[in-house]
């Protein structure tokens, strides 16, 4: 377990061309989208799929301390998601889950990144095709 | 003709006297005076009366030169008054078949003193006829009467003097001319004489007329008026284009201005087109907002989405723990140490009971034993809830993003609907906003067009006026050049016909002037033959007056006596003459004479000449001016033995400065 509080958010080094690309892809006009967004929907994006990777190169892609506590909460979310034990899961723990969702994310949506609007109505699809779910799985949670 | 009374007042010498030529007087009279006494008073009384003026000059008693002053100026002692007074002269005449006149002549002197007499006012003179027929009747025109019957050209030859008989023949050189002009005015052949003097004037003036035409003026007016047309052709095209310059600029202008009619149309297209492609601009920039919404919705949301199954999860676990106990509320457990070592143990102001403390303290001992999990738990309660609202609305806000960029859509395709619809019915008409501009300066032009052509049509319709003004100057001078041409050949046949008529009246000029130089010359001989006959018997054989007007008298042996002849014989000549012209010319006016024998110095002469002059009268009065010695030695016995009675005799009364007559 990770005792130390870690201050950034890493990237796998060699996907750091994907996160900025995916950072201008999701960037539109004077809207500057923040690496630690992109970082939390590449995140989302391997979790949604399942796939994690560790992370083998680190680089520094965004400070802990940009993260508000919603992002701080999927983040924790997610860790708890993947299955670690409750006694273990440190914020620590949660962002190198998180990490490692991200790095199997960017790779996931680095084909889409080609065609930009592509990607955001595929994305938007994706969304459209998830949150319907999760509002049902949360529906049927709560009936249960 | 002959002279029957002679009435004089206030004529010089002359203050009344009356000469009667009655009885044997009516053919031959004598007057008898000295020098002074009135005679040559008397001769121009007779002319002053005819033709107001007199032609001989007298002398005074004492033998000087007598001054014309026609009126004597007389003086208080003499019978002559301040004041006005009238010379008067009347001569009664009698003509051959009985007519009489009587011609009188006045004029009104103002006499202011001795010396001083002024005429006043003109001349008065009357002639009036009488008859046993008609009585008496005045002539309208004495004048003309007299110059038809007395004419002052013949004067000379009928109102002789001594001097004039004398000089009449003198060698002087000059005796043709006067030979001549004697000829020509007895025979009035002067009258022809004007005639083609006039005719040669009309030739002249023919000629002048023909000489004042330019040359060559037709054949300039010709150029001229060829120049003008061609100019006047040129002008009329020069204006038909302005005037087709005219209509093509206001068939323009009106072509534009229903073009222009459309601006207001077209200009609302404009706009509308403006507004439509403002709309879209302001659409695209909505939906670029909308689609930034979106795209960052999207990045925002779309990590919340895809793990909201795991923040369910987690929002599960935290209420299970919430519900067991594991966590409490969420608050800071040094908050709590904080409430608990306050000094009044109160909270919101009312003191804690026992049991609340301990309760307190419980809870502030739960907080500080909270695991890392718990208090991470516990922390992610809030957001945890936040971000199943944020998934659970995510679907709806995502709509309405989505919704309000498919309506921006929608307005931008209907507002490049619009727009593509004005573009095409811009199209349609063909109307840009360019060629709005080339309109405008289509139009503009067009007006300048207008202006330089109504300027151009103005000037050259004025230039026209002038040349067709020109041109019928010219046509008009044409006419007359054509009509002078015409009229040319007429005044050619006219200076033809004038020569003809000058050739004539020459030549009939000539045959009547040798005719009549014949005739006088003729009588002439006949009446010198006759008077000399008695006197000179066969010594002169003749007298004649050859071409070149000059008198001969052809004597014994042959030679011309013309130059030689004694004074009687001259004034035989002369009277022969006289008689020759009265015999020629039709006028057997009486024969005054003033002294003509004064310069026969032989008394036999002078009886012989008289009596030739009584057998050669042929009818003629005779009137005879006389001195005292002239009558007593030469003619005195001739009038007594051929009982042609006394002479009247002329005094001059020295105290009265008057002429008596007896």
């Amino acid at each position: 377990m990770e005792s130390r509080q870690p201050r950034t958010l890493n990237i796998e080094a060699e996907r750091k061309p994907d996160f900025d690309l995916l950072v201008r892809r999701l960037s539109v006009g004077e809207r500057r989208v923040e690496g630690k967004d992109a970082f939390l929907l590449a995140m989302a994006y391997g979790f949604r799929s399942g796939q994690r990777q560790e992370i083998e190169k680190r680089l520094s892609y965004a400070r802990i301390e940009q993260l508000v506590e919603v992002d701080r909460c999927m983040i924790v979310a997610v860790a708890l998601e993947s299955g670690i034990r409750a006694d273990d899961l440190t914020m620590a723990a949660a962002y190198k889950i998180a990490e490692e969702y991200a790095r199997a994310g960017i790779a996931l949506l680095r084909d889409k990144l080609d065609e930009p609007l592509e990607f955001r109505n595929e994305l938007m699809l994706e969304m459209l095709e998830a949150a319907p779910k999760a509002l049902i799985e949360g529906a049927a949670a709560e009936e249960e | 003709m002959r002279i029957c009374e002679i009435s004089i007042s206030n004529y010089r010498a002359y203050k009344d006297a009356r000469f009667e030529f009655v009885g044997h007087r009516a053919n031959v009279a004598s007057i008898v005076g000295r020098p002074g006494a009135g005679k040559t008073a008397l001769l121009n009384a007779i002319t002053w009366c005819l033709y107001g003026t007199e032609s001989f000059r007298g002398s005074t008693p004492n033998g000087d030169r007598r001054p014309l002053p026609l009126i004597n100026k007389g003086s208080k002692e003499f019978g002559l008054e301040i004041g006005e007074t009238a010379a008067r002269i009347e001569i009664k005449i009698e003509f051959e078949d009985g007519r009489r006149a009587t011609i009188r002549r006045e004029q009104v002197f103002a006499i202011t003193g001795p010396n001083h007499v002024e005429p006043l006012g003109e001349q008065v003179l009357h002639v009036v006829l009488r008859s046993d027929n008609d009585g008496y009747m005045p002539v309208d025109e004495p004048s003309l009467w007299i110059a038809r019957h007395l004419p002052e050209r013949i004067r000379p030859y009928f109102i002789l003097n001594t001097e004039r008989l004398e000089q009449f023949f003198i060698g002087d050189g000059a005796e043709q001319d006067r030979v001549r002009g004697a000829i020509l005015e007895i025979a009035q052949i002067d009258v022809l004489g004007r005639i083609r003097t006039r005719l040669g004037k009309v030739k002249s003036g023919l000629l002048s007329r023909k000489g004042d035409r330019k040359e060559g003026r037709r054949g300039e007016l010709e150029d001229d008026y060829e120049t003008l047309t061609a100019r006047l052709e040129a002008k009329q095209e020069e204006l038909r284009c302005e005037r087709a310059a005219l209509e093509a600029a206001n068939a323009d202008i009106a072509d534009l201005m229903a073009r222009m009619g459309e601006r207001d149309e077209f200009r609302e297209l404009i706009a509308k087109q403006e507004a439509a492609e403002a709309g879209l601009e302001e659409v695209k920039r909505q939906l670029s907002v909308a689609e930034e919404d979106l795209s960052s919705f999207i990045a925002q949301e779309g990590a919340c989405v895809l793990v909201a199954p795991a923040v369910r999860e987690l929002s599960g676990e935290i209420e299970e723990a919430w519900n067991s106990g594991r966590i409490p509320a969420p608050i800071h457990p040094d908050f709590l140490v904080k409430l608990r070592d306050h000094d009044q143990r109160c909270i919101c102001g009312r003191g804690l009971g026992p049991s609340e403390q301990a309760a307190f303290d419980a809870l502030v001992a739960r907080h500080q034993q909270l695991s890392e999990h718990g208090r991470m738990l516990q922390e992610m309660l809030g957001p945890s809830a936040t971000l199943l609202d944020r998934a659970t609305e995510f679907r709806a806000r995502l709509s309405v993003l989505n919704s309000a960029v498919d309506e921006l859509k929608r307005r931008g395709r209907t507002f490049q609907e619009r727009k593509d619809a004005i573009r095409v019915e811009l199209d349609r008409r063909g109307l840009k906003d360019a060629d709005l501009r080339l309109l405008q300066a289509k139009q503009d032009a067009a007006y300048q067009a207008k202006e330089r052509a109504t300027t151009g049509k103005a000037m050259a319709e004025r230039d026209l006026g002038g040349l067709e003004t020109q041109i019928k100057e010219v046509e008009r001078l044409l006419k007359i050049e054509m009509k002078k041409d015409r009229n040319l050949g007429q005044l050619t046949a006219l200076v033809e016909f004038t020569d003809e008529c000058i050739r004539a009246a020459d030549q009939a000029y000539d045959q009547l002037i040798t005719q009549t130089r014949v005739e006088v010359s003729d009588a002439l001989n006949d009446c010198f033959l006759k008077m000399m006959r008695d006197t000179r018997g066969e010594t002169f054989l003749g007298a004649s007056i050859d071409e070149g007007f000059s008198p001969h008298v052809d004597a014994v042996g042959g030679w011309d006596a013309a130059g030689d002849l004694s004074g009687g014989e001259d004034v035989c000549l002369a009277l022969a003459f006289s008689q020759a012209l009265g015999r020629v010319s039709g006028f057997e006016l009486p024969l005054i004479l003033d002294s003509p024998f004064v310069k026969i110095l032989d008394h036999q002469i002078m009886s012989d000449v008289m009596r030739t002059m009584l057998a050669n009268l042929e009818g003629r009065q005779l009137v005879l001016l006389m001195k005292p010695e002239e009558y007593r030695l030469g003619v005195q016995d001739v009038l007594e033995t051929s009982g042609l009675g006394e002479a009247m005799r002329l005094d001059f009364d020295e105290n009265t400065q008057t002429t008596v007559v007896s």
